[in-house]
């Protein structure tokens, strides 16, 4: 049960994080390009 | 006659009261009480309330699957077919604004952050003998997110339904109160005074795509947390599209409130004596309040840990407000900023983390679901 309980932290607790990190990025990302085509 | 009077007095329920079911009455009656006197969630509290003295009444087989009752009908289809959740997260999507996230995006880290308790309750949850898909469900309740941990116990752990979902309800309303201690503790007092630039305005087109780049992001890496996720944005593009005000309007009031009916019906309707008497309960209320602390200690701490690399520090109170519990957490932050320093305006900045933390608790939820299914 342990085995199963620490893969699922292992996988769970970094996947939200990194899922989370993509998502800033992808605002960051989408924020610059429509703040650029909002000033053409 | 005896004998008529005897079979009539078999079949009423007066006979077949037991002292469990007058605990659960008065269990219902608090509820109905907090809600009313202590304004604590009433709108989820009072139908709760009534619902638990209602099951518990004996022989009315509100709660019989056949033939079905009342009470499991609202249950069946609103709860096991996933079907009030979703609505109550269209909801909410609809009266959410995500531009102070969408000016600070960096604060999505902060809503990462404060999932820390829900892995730290579902660790608790296995020592005291929980198996995992009941662990999952327990520790959901960190994220602070009563939808999200309905959904996610109505999966793995159905039998837990009440005490979940009453203990996450619970302790969003005590916010307030379980918070402020844990931010005083882990901040020093010049970090409390860190003052926050104003955030920048947001355009209408970067409110409008928001919410389709984040179904898009997430719902990709995370395909079980999809039926929330979903709704949550498409209640979000009716709010910012401006061209759907009646759709808009109907999520945020009618719609929610009709489908707040029916989650607090049939949550209450669960919390029968039989499956809510138990120490497992107890257990449960416990390691939610476990969970809402650790959440709180997460958030603040990784906010302090962001500040080590930003060059315009984060103040670290508002990492707090990313255990969801929207808007109570964010306004935690901010009376503890102006209390630090009555010129500090912490509230907007905490919006941030605040809806962050919701996207966050959905996605521990989907790898829950996913891993643990």
């Amino acid at each position: 049960m342990w085995k199963e309980a620490l893969r699922i932290f292992g996988i769970g607790f970094p996947g939200v994080f990194l899922t989370l990190a993509l998502l800033c990025l992808s605002v960051y990302a989408l924020s610059a390009l429509v703040r650029l085509w909002e000033k053409k | 006659m005896e004998g008529f009077l005897g079979a009539v007095l078999l079949k009423t329920g007066v006979l077949n009261l037991q002292v469990k079911h007058v605990i659960m009455w008065a269990i219902g009656f608090t509820f109905i009480y907090l809600a009313i006197k202590k304004d604590y969630e009433p709108l989820l509290l009072l139908p709760i309330g009534f619902a638990i003295f209602a099951v518990n009444l004996p022989l009315t087989g509100l709660m019989e699957k056949e033939p079905k009752g009342l009470l499991y009908i609202f249950y069946h289809y609103g709860l096991e077919w996933e079907v009030v959740p979703p609505l109550i997260f269209l909801g909410l999507g609809a009266m959410t604004d995500f531009g102070p996230l969408i000016a600070n995006p960096k604060t999505l880290l902060l809503g990462a952050a404060a999932q820390f308790g829900v892995y730290i309750s579902f660790f608790g949850a296995l020592l005291l003998g929980f198996t995992i898909p009941e662990a999952c469900s327990i520790g959901i309740i960190g994220g602070a997110d009563g939808p999200t941990t309905i959904y996610t116990t109505v999966h793995l752990a159905p039998h837990l339904l009440g005490a979940t979902a009453i203990s996450a309800y619970s302790y969003m309303s005590l916010v307030p109160i379980i918070q402020p201690p844990v931010m005083k503790l882990l901040t020093t007092q010049k970090e409390r005074k860190i003052i926050m630039r104003q955030l920048r305005p947001v355009s209408r087109t970067e409110k409008i795509l928001f919410p389709i780049a984040v179904t898009l992001v997430s719902c990709l890496l995370v395909p079980a947390a999809a039926p929330l996720m979903v709704m949550f944005m498409l209640g979000n593009l009716f709010r910012e599209s401006g061209v759907v005000k009646r759709l808009s309007d109907a999520a945020q009031n009618e719609l929610m409130n009709i489908v707040t009916i029916f989650l607090g019906i049939s949550v209450g309707a669960t919390m029968s004596a039989d499956r809510f008497l138990r120490p497992q309960s107890l257990m449960v209320f416990g390691l939610g309040l476990v969970a809402f602390i650790f959440s709180t200690a997460g958030g603040v701490l990784f906010a302090k840990f962001m500040n080590l690399f930003l060059k315009e520090k984060i103040n670290p109170l508002i990492g707090s407000a990313g255990v969801s519990a929207v808007p109570m957490a964010a306004r935690v932050s901010q009376k503890l900023g102006a209390e630090a320093d009555p010129k500090n305006f912490l509230l907007m900045h905490a919006m941030g983390p605040n809806v962050a933390g919701v996207i966050g608790t959905l996605m521990a939820a989907g790898f829950f679901i996913s891993l643990a299914h």
